[in-house]
């Protein structure tokens, strides 16, 4: 066999494979892992490959295990904040220091004889590289027979890190030929052989601008797509043959889709992240097990695309849950019952209908009622292995046998993650400890599946020192710095000095940095015809900084100029463009106005069709009343924002909270005395939190949290108190009323607060958390309190009158109402009564919904709306109704200039 | 005191000291290893530019290994040489390894959740105080310092890690801050608290006891305000201290009658006494220690929430790096790192920053540490002037060799230098920087080619937005004549009309920014700006509308806005049909011409992270066609580019935090976030940004705008205050942290305080610090320009921030108007062009850019590049054609793991060598089925089948080679194939494969199995051919556990 080795040949390398034919036998390019894969299946040394995280597990393990055995080792500071990070961060060393020659005993330098102290306890670390690399080359001291015949190496012998070479004199002594790459034939003629002559010898001569050598700076990545593809789309598809991308950046998933839009081939390199969606799982059955429940984690659990429990079931779930976010408000009881009775209905004839019902229930309990944990205490480990395995059996399912790489990749994470908790043998786990361990199964190899290089001759490689060969079009994309570091090693003179005296020799910095000044170099060397190197000059958002190679280069290219630099943006601004020898043409695309603000909209037939047999609220007047458009879609058309967006703000939670309470301690009947509510309020306070505001359980809303402690009790007591003070008598809290009026007018509401004078009879309280007052005396003061008003005048069908009300500022302890009703505490001169409102309520609701029967509906936050108002409106739309419009995006209104 | 070896150099605006620094470098690689060099910057463009100047200069010089190993030498600003410092000491600090910066929009949430308890212990009081000090009333524009006290916690947590104050530090700190807070206030009422409260409410009762039938406008605000407040008192509740202030302003209209006015004045009387209320002084006093105290808990809480995770901020990395330096242990082996050290923009230090420098330079063979202290200019951001220029002082005194002074101009033109000797000389000689020292002592400039002089005044005229539109105006139209404007051009080493790319305009808000820009766009001129509102432009809107439907198919609103962006007229209202119709989602999608495709990603959206979601949908042919329609593209191109790096550190800030990164979550961090909208790089826009922004940039014509500007002291937030002497060699010493509260919410005037403070010796001290800053903020402006300096004031108010130059004589720099048109700054005055600038009440309508675009291609539908065998099916079928029992089954005891015992026979097949000794070849065996963990197979049993097969190969070959495990490659039209085949025995006639497959079935179940592996043997037979051009004539499965040999063949053609 004839290997090619080179340090950066594992994974794609160019040319594809040895020699110049269309295929090739007993032959290979091999990297670092690929020759100790060679040599391992020779030798016999293959074994079994365990997860980092498994290995990661057993270290933390044994230096768990050292503790005890060592005085005060270096790391037990570090081990005892973050074992996961400590264990791995030492591992990389323990690693760099075998493959450097280390034998894993003690040196007499301190801190290496913790390390070797760990190294010698159980349990015993699955083998790493640096293990299988000291395995084979105990092997290769005996010199046997291998059957590789020669290996030709890429990088220049003595730059090969300390290991490698190493292994390379060990090969080399049990008969195998290793070779020097025979180097590019320097050219030369245009720019490019300039270039390279410059890189061989520092001697410049000015370059004329052939396109042979080419910078293209784009603003932005996007743009800097776009070039490269036209210029790959200018060439034939013979000509992709022989170009190579290089893309450090390990991802050309933009690229590619700019790509295959022209019908190019993809590139096909895609990052591992632990971010993909399927991958989100894992995290997110871990972060709905914690205490304080997060209910936007298992809200984001039910709504995936492929969701754990069957989709129907998520789905009623998932909008208990963004109404009431918590654990068993009313709404998550209600979606149980029907879930419940729906099961029922569906194994109705099914002979084990109950045990079919059971597993179903016990598993959708299992995902969305798991118990909860403390973060700092952690969760038993055994609990955390359930979770692990019900994600682990929730891809192979979904997976159902396809072989989805993805699903594949979740469940092997998932078993790694319940191998590691094996391992590492500490229980419970705190959450610090368990979102490593995640993050660690979660990191290794999650590619994009779906993202694959297609064919054609175009090649990608992603380090300059992958390009063993000539490369006839060289393509840097994302030429942009830092470039690769230079790592500097966390061992002190003494102690490299100890180390050296083991036998244990690590690479010097220099001689570090001259590999990978040489590796830029050789992309450029290999080079034949021309070389582009593209360099965004953003890169989201955040300016790039230039490469190393480019540190190199500027020399020539300052000296050059604009001849060998080329703005894409120029791609926008002309129809034709030369580039590095290619013609790109473009076409200018015809000017289209974007969808702009417009306050008068015709309604087509089937809107209007839904005005009838409609019932209005409060809250749909009050939209209606301040801008029709916002009634028409939110209201009548019932246009949805989606689940997410239905999740209530931390105001709005502490007033369904503050709601909730008043409505579970304001019993009908008398008025228990304040104090008395203040202690009932605290008695239920805690447990209608988790029930409807679980979110503001959250760290982050604690300052909030705390005052509503205070203020929710103090605000119900003020309010007993108050009603007591005033002789009034609670009706009922939460009170559904309908009623009937003229033109059709069907009204709907849910009073927050009933209650009864002996004498005067019935009065409206509405009960409301706001940061000021001011808004709602406002409203009273105007004459545009419409929710008291609506509420007032359905409370009693029957009464001749809308009853009296006020409303009831919670954050502020005011009762606030009109002049002289019963239910007012703090009086308001109203520029119009309650019953007036109320008149002209319905009047202005009869003159906007006949102008919606006519056709038309208004966005009243444009300036143009006025003109259009109906004649006679009792009630004017607000001055800014946008402002807390959740339809400015649609609307327009708010848009920013270019 | 050892001497330290630092010699400082005062580098002028322009006075080239990055080729000094490049020049040092050079000189010090040859007598150092490169990689002990430490150069720190203020900016990463700056550090990028340094090294890069650095790297080329040594290429040039052919020492091309200096420059390689000059990768490994730290080039960086503060921050991130000190977080490398972290880093590599993070075990020995103590602290998780992971050392990980939180990114800068993380910081508040962070804080929130680390600081939980004592925000929640502290919040019921400071609630409480918080109210009454009326810190929850709505905020006005003009009272922006006013904000939640949690970020105030937070500032003062800040403030105390950049000054190194510990929980005692900062209850210091609470003590001198009540201390002083209480003198600004007169003394106390001596009476009982409550008597002030009921004059005053006894007061409002009267007043409002004679009320006139008819109320006044005047008199109504008052009236309703008195009202309100005897509710509240009625209630029981506290009258807060802005209700105070609001009652002692408290008046009527004369018709209101002598009753009311009198009632009034008694409530004025009596509210103006709150200065001297005790309550006043407990409130505050109360305020000040709770938040000092719970800033105290939080902040030891924080820093062990960070510490835990590896988590640093800024003032982290800098706080653990002197840690570091401070300990000798580990200050020993950084130092053996690290042996020279650059500091540029040393004036911007902070105290901790210079804290760092000496310790490092206790460290190091030698520093330099280069700075202007003319243009020290981030006090706000805990920069320390004083200290800088004292450091600088301190060290030229001790030093052996005299102070360097960079005073030579390579920027600006002769006329703009002698305009700043001049206007700023007074003002730096009264700071201490003596002209002497500080003036510059000429240019490298020369005039050739100018016909005008470098000054120009535009006076502008009108409303505010007008102004600047007709600054905007002016812009344009110096461009379109550039020829008007002649400038040098650096790089054609010549002159040349001046062009878009040449202008800068430097602004004082980001408000002045947004008007600017606004006004510029709307002229059709491009503008390179950052500005806010990214999620707010029509194309962040496009795609994230995309974006929320494809991650919840409910958001019909977001389908809604779809079809309005997809609309041709942009007053379509077929977007309202399809919302109207009975099936609105079908109707909605249908109006959505992208529908479909975001159907399709929506499949895919398991293997896609947010970001990736993100770049999918921009990059969608029929999304960015629609985008590119809307003209003006590159800016466009530049919000998407930054929507993908928001979308980024979305993800890379779940890292952090250890939470799930999902779509949801994105769009829920993007309307909470805020995101800004990233300024264009490219060269051919006018660039817009503040005047700290522009700091070490310079622009042949350079536009200064906010020339109306008051310098305003920091009095009512919390500052760092140093106490005695500054000791720049301790420069963390005698520092507290001052806080006073502002009590009294958006009532700004006249109420006692604000005098108070301004004329107390610290306010004294911090308006002289704000007028110093001011000047040398003004100064960097000025110098920014090389070849034209155009002042832009309004032409009505007085130019307060000139004001800053006048020392004890005023208009000491005065704008030329009316006819004048020379420039004055005290004796000298320079010619000017002078124009009045003012545009008519007509908004342009705005230009807009068409772009070329790319021409539609067709879509190729390509298969994938790599075949791999273990994927091949094919439709042909394959046949047994031969079948040799070689052997009996493998014996085994118990059920082995059946991958594994295939995995460890395998292994065998490929590492066995029948000419070796028996003994070797049966440990090597016995070892790998250790090391698979199969104990149930005997390794001789292997072996023996080893042997078998061995035997009839050679049988079937006997001139034959046999090949294991042996690598082929080939390319078949234009897909790649590649494998590693069993065993390929090599005979005269070709080839033939030998697959080993580890199948335990029964005897009838073998055929079906082996067939099934034909199509994957069938592709290296193909490989093989293309390779070697030989045929490959026998394909077969191997079954050793089961002892078989069975040879297959594709059908059609019969045995192959
Ligand atoms: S954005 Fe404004 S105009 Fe549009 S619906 Fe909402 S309130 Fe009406």
């Amino acid at each position: 066999m004839d290997l090619i080795f080179g340090l950066a040949c594992d994974g794609r390398a160019y040319p594809d494979f040895p020699g110049l034919g269309a295929g090739v036998v007993h032959a290979a390019v091999v990297g670092p892992t690929g020759l100790i894969d060679v040599l391992e299946v020779q030798l016999g040394l293959t074994g079994p490959r365990g997860a980092e995280a498994v290995r990661i597990a057993a270290y933390a393990a044994k230096l768990r295990a050292a503790l005890p055995v060592s005085v005060n080792p270096f790391y037990a500071p570090s081990f005892a904040r973050d074992p996961w990070a400590t264990a791995k961060a030492l591992l990389a060393w323990r690693d760099e220091l075998i493959a450097a020659g280390w034998g894993g005993g003690e040196i007499g330098s301190p801190r290496i004889d913790d390390l070797a102290r760990a190294e010698a306890q159980a349990p015993p670390l699955p083998p790493g590289a640096p293990d299988r690399l000291r395995a084979v080359s105990a092997d290769l001291a005996d010199r046997p027979s291998l059957s590789i015949r020669s290996i030709t190496l890429v990088e220049p012998r003595d730059l090969l890190t300390p290991p490698n070479r190493r292994l390379i004199d060990q090969v080399e002594a049990c008969g195998v030929e290793i070779q020097a790459a025979s180097p590019p034939v320097a050219d030369s003629g245009n720019d490019l052989h300039r270039v390279q002559a410059f890189l061989r010898s520092g001697e410049t001569e000015p370059l004329q601008g052939d396109g042979a050598f080419m910078t293209v700076e784009a603003d932005t990545a996007l743009m800097a797509a776009e070039a490269l593809a036209e210029w790959l789309a200018a060439g034939s598809e013979e000509d992709l043959a022989g170009t190579v991308v290089l893309s450090a950046d390990g991802d050309t998933a933009l690229l590619d889709r700019a790509l295959q839009a022209r019908g190019l081939p993809a590139l096909g390199q895609s990052a591992a992240s632990p971010w993909r969606g399927a991958l989100q799982v894992l995290p997110l059955a871990f972060a709905a097990s914690w205490a304080p429940f997060n209910a936007k984690a298992l809200l984001d659990l039910l709504l995936l695309p492929r969701p754990p429990i069957e989709r129907r079931a998520a789905g009623k779930l998932a909008r208990a849950l963004a109404r009431e976010p918590g654990m068993g408000s009313p709404s998550w009881t209600r979606a149980w019952a029907e879930l419940e009775a729906n099961l029922a209905e569906r194994f109705a004839d099914h002979p084990s209908a109950e045990a079919e019902i059971a597993k179903r229930q016990t598993r959708w309990r299992e995902w969305t009622t798991g118990g909860l944990y403390s973060r700092t205490q952690g969760m038993p480990a055994d609990a955390a292995r359930r979770i692990a395995a019900r994600v682990g059996q929730w891809a192979v399912e979904t997976d159902a046998g396809q072989s989805d790489p993805l699903l594949l990749t979740v469940a092997g994470a998932a078993s790694a993650l319940v191998k590691a908790i094996d391992v590492l043998g500490q229980d419970p786990l705190p959450a610090l400890l368990v979102e490593r361990m995640i993050e660690q199964v979660l990191a290794e190899g999650a590619q994009n599946p779906e993202h694959i290089a297609t064919a054609g001759g175009l090649r990608c490689v992603k380090h300059p020192a992958a390009i063993w060969g000539p490369v006839d079009r060289l393509v840097w994309w994302d030429f942009k710095g830092p470039g690769e570091r230079v790592p500097t090693t966390p061992w002190s003179l003494a102690e490299q000095a100890a180390l050296a005296t083991a036998g244990c020799a690590l690479e010097p910095a220099s001689s570090t940095a001259s590999r990978i000044s040489w590796s830029y170099a050789n992309a450029v060397h290999q080079a034949k015809d021309r070389a582009v190197l593209i360099r965004p000059a953003l890169a989201g958002g955040e300016e790039t900084v230039s490469h190393p190679l480019a540190h190199q280069l500027h020399p020539v290219t300052q000296e050059a100029g604009l001849k060998v630099r080329w703005s894409a943006e120029r791609l926008l601004d002309d129809a034709a463009h030369d580039l590095s020898g290619r013609r790109l043409t473009r076409e200018i695309a015809a000017i289209v106005t974007p969808p702009q603000a417009r306050a008068h909209w015709t309604l087509p037939a089937t809107a209007i069709a839904k005005l009838a047999g409609r019932k209005e609220s409060a809250t749909s007047f009050e939209r209606l009343a301040d801008c029709q458009m916002r009634w028409m879609l939110l209201d009548v058309l019932r246009l949805s924002r989606g689940r997410f967006a239905e999740i209530p703000g931390p105001d709005q939670l502490l007033g369904n909270l503050a709601h909730e309470i008043a409505n579970q301690v304001l019993r009908p009947g008398p008025v228990a005395d304040a104090e008395d509510v203040r202690r009932q309020v605290d008695a239920v306070f805690d447990s209608l939190l988790g029930a409807i505001a679980a979110p503001l359980q959250q760290p982050e809303f604690a300052g909030e949290l705390a005052a509503a402690r205070t203020r929710v009790p103090a605000a119900l007591a003020e309010l007993a108190r108050l009603l007591r003070a005033k002789g009034l008598e609670v009706v009922g809290t939460e009170l559904d009323r309908e009623a009937e009026f003229a033109d059709g007018l069907s009204v709907l509401g849910r009073l927050d607060l009933v209650v009864r004078h002996p004498t005067e009879g019935l009065g409206v309280i509405d009960l409301k958390w706001t940061k000021s007052a001011k808004r709602r005396r406002t409203e009273l003061a105007e004459g545009r309190a419409l929710q008291l008003a609506t509420y007032g005048a359905i409370a009693d069908p029957g009464a001749a009158t809308p009853a009296p009300g006020a409303y009831y500022l919670l954050n502020q302890r005011r009762l606030i109402g009109p002049v002289g009703a019963i239910v007012s505490d703090e009086e308001v001169e109203a520029a119009r009564s309650l019953a007036d409102t109320w008149n002209d309520l319905m009047g202005t609701w009869r003159l906007w919904r006949d102008l919606a029967a006519k056709g038309a509906a208004l966005g009243t936050g444009l300036p143009e709306a006025s003109d259009h108002f109906p004649e006679g409106l009792g009630i004017i739309p607000g001055q800014e109704p946008c402002q807390y419009c959740e339809l400015t995006s649609l609307c327009r209104v708010t848009q920013e200039a270019n | 005191m050892t001497a330290l070896k630092i010699n400082t150099v005062v580098a002028s605006a322009g006075a080239g000291k990055t080729t000094r620094i490049v020049g040092d470098i050079a000189r010090e690689v040859e007598i150092r290893q490169p990689e002990e060099i430490v150069a720190t910057t203020f900016t990463v463009k700056a550090a990028d530019e340094l090294i890069e100047r650095s790297r080329a200069n040594l290429f040039k010089s052919g020492k091309a290994e200096q420059a390689a190993r000059l990768l490994g030498a730290r080039f960086g600003t503060v921050n991130s040489i000190c977080g490398q410092i972290v880093g590599e000491h993070a075990i020995d600090l103590g602290r998780s390894p992971r050392a990980e910066v939180i990114p800068e929009d993380g910081v508040a949430r962070l804080f929130a959740i680390a600081a939980d308890t004592a925000i929640e212990m502290h919040a019921p009081q400071l609630n409480a105080l918080a109210e009454v000090m009326g810190f929850f009333e709505p905020k006005r524009a003009g009272d922006a310092e006013r904000s939640d006290w949690r970020t105030t916690v937070r500032r003062l947590i800040e403030l105390a890690r950049a000054n190194g104050l510990d929980a005692a530090g900062l209850k210091r700190s609470a003590d001198r801050s009540v201390e002083s807070f209480l003198a600004l206030l007169p003394p106390p009422f001596a009476g009982r608290a409550e008597d002030l409260d009921k004059v005053l409410n006894e007061a409002v009762a009267g007043a409002l006891g004679c009320l006139p039938p008819e109320l006044s406008k005047t008199g109504q605000p008052s009236i309703e305000h008195l009202r309100r407040i005897r509710a509240a008192s009625q209630r029981g509740e506290r009258l807060s201290w802005p209700d105070w202030a609001r009652l002692s302003k408290v008046a009527c209209a004369k018709k209101d009658g002598q009753a009311l006015t009198d009632g009034l004045e008694s409530v004025c009387r009596a509210a103006s006494r709150h200065p001297e209320h005790p309550r006043l002084r407990s409130d505050c006093e109360g305020f000040i220690r709770t938040i000092f105290d719970c800033a105290a808990q939080a902040l030891d809480a924080y820093q062990g929430y960070k510490s835990d995770r590896g988590l640093m901020d800024f003032i982290d990395q800098e706080a653990l790096a002197l840690d570091v330096l401070r300990d000798p242990a580990m200050a020993e082996r950084l130092g053996e790192r690290i042996g020279r050290v650059f500091v540029d923009e040393f004036q911007d230090s902070s105290p901790l920053q210079i804290a760092i420098f000496t310790a490092m330079a206790e460290l190091v063979d030698a520093s330099t540490w280069v700075g202007d202290p003319k243009q020290a200019i981030y006090g706000f951001r805990n920069a320390d002037s004083a200290l800088t220029q004292a450091a600088f002082d301190g060290v030229a005194a001790t030093a052996t060799e005299p102070q360097e002074v960079l005073a030579t101009s390579y920027r600006s033109r002769k006329g703009i230098i002698d305009f700043v000797n001049a206007a700023f000389g007074p003002a730096f000689t009264a700071m201490g920087l003596p002209a002497a020292d500080h003036a510059f002592s000429g240019t490298a400039r020369t005039e050739d080619g100018f016909a005008h002089a470098p000054f120009a005044v535009w006076w502008l005229d009108g409303k505010v937005d007008l102004q600047y539109a007709a600054l905007a105006a002016g812009i344009r139209d110096a461009f379109a004549d550039g020829a008007d404007w002649m400038i040098f051009d650096k790089e054609a080493k010549a002159n040349r009309p001046l062009r878009a790319g040449d202008v800068a305009v430097l602004c004082r808000s980001h408000a002045d920014i947004l008007r600017v820009a606004t006004a510029l766009s709307q002229l059709g001129v491009k503008v390179a700006v950052e500005r806010d509102g990214l999620s707010r432009t029509p194309h962040v809107e496009l795609v994230m509308a995309a974006f929320r439907w494809v991650a919840d198919p409910t958001d019909r609103l977001a389908l809604a806005e779809l079809a309005r962006f997809f609309s041709d007229d942009p007053k379509s209202d077929l977007w309202l049909q399809a919302v109207s119709a009975e099936d609105q989602d079908a109707a909605l999608q249908a109006a959505v011409p992208i529908s479909t495709a975001l159907n399709a990603l929506r499949e895919s959206v398991l293997s896609l992270t947010p970001a990736d979601l993100v770049d999918a949908l921009i990059v969608l042919p029929d999304v960015i066609r629609r985008i590119e329609t809307w003209g003006d593209v590159a800016a466009r191109l530049d919000d998407l580019e930054a929507l993908r790096g928001f979308a980024r550190t979305y993800e890379s800030s779940c890292a952090s935090s250890g939470a799930p990164a999902t779509p949801s979550g994105l769009v829920l961090a993007l309307a909470t976030d805020e995101p800004r909208r990233p300024k264009s790089l490219q060269s051919n826009a006018v660039k817009v940004m503040t005047y700290h922004g522009a700091k070490g940039l310079e622009w042949p014509l350079v536009v200064l705008t906010g020339l109306n500007r008051e310098p305003k002291p920091r009095l009512f937030e919390p500052v760092a205050e140093a106490d005695g002497a500054l000791d720049w060699r301790d420069p963390l010493a005698g520092r507290w942290i001052r806080y006073w509260p502002w009590p009294y919410a958006s009532q700004s005037k006249d109420v006692g305080l604000d005098e108070a403070a301004l004329t107390s010796p610290l306010g004294q001290q911090a308006a002289l610090r704000a007028r110093q800053e001011e000047t040398r903020l003004l100064y960097v402006g000025v110098t920014r320009a090389r070849d034209y300096v155009i002042f832009a004031p309004p032409t009505k108010g007085e130019l307060k921030w000139l004001q800053v130059l006048d020392g004890d004589q005023p208009g000491h720099v005065a704008l030329p108007s009316g006819a004048a048109n020379t420039l004055v700054a005290g004796a000298d005055s320079f010619p000017a062009r002078v124009s009045p600038m003012a545009v008519d009440d007509v908004v342009a309508p705005s230009v807009v850019r068409p772009a070329f675009v790319r021409l539609t291609r067709q879509i190729r539908d390509r298969p994938a590049l790599h075949r791999r065998p273990s994927g091949e099916t094919t439709t042909d079928p394959y046949v047994v054609v031969e079948r040799v029992q070689l052997g009996p089954r493998l014996p085994f005891v118990g059920t082995p793991d059946m991958l594994s015992l295939g995995e460890a026979v395998h292994a065998i097949f490929a590492a066995d060598r029948a000419d070796q000794e028996l003994a070797a070849r049966h440990q090597r065996a016995e070892a790998i089925l250790e090391r698979w963990g199969v104990h149930q197979v005997k390794a001789q049993d292997v072996l023996d089948a080893c042997d078998r097969l061995n035997a009839h190969l050679t049988g079937l070959w006997p001139t034959g080679r046999l090949h294991r495990e042996t690598p082929v490659f080939a390319r078949l039209g234009d897909q790649l194939v590649s494998g590693r085949i069993d065993l390929l025995a090599e005979h005269d006639a070709g080839f033939a494969v030998i697959d080993h497959k580890s199948f335990p079935g029964s005897r009838d179940t073998w055929d079906a199995r082996a067939v099934g592996y034909g199509p994957q043997l069938g592709l290296y037979a193909e490989a093989l051919e293309a390779a070697a051009t030989r045929p490959c004539d026998a394909l077969y499965i191997h079954m050793p556990i089961v002892g078989a040999l069975l040879r297959v063949a594709r059908q059609p053609g019969g045995a192959v």
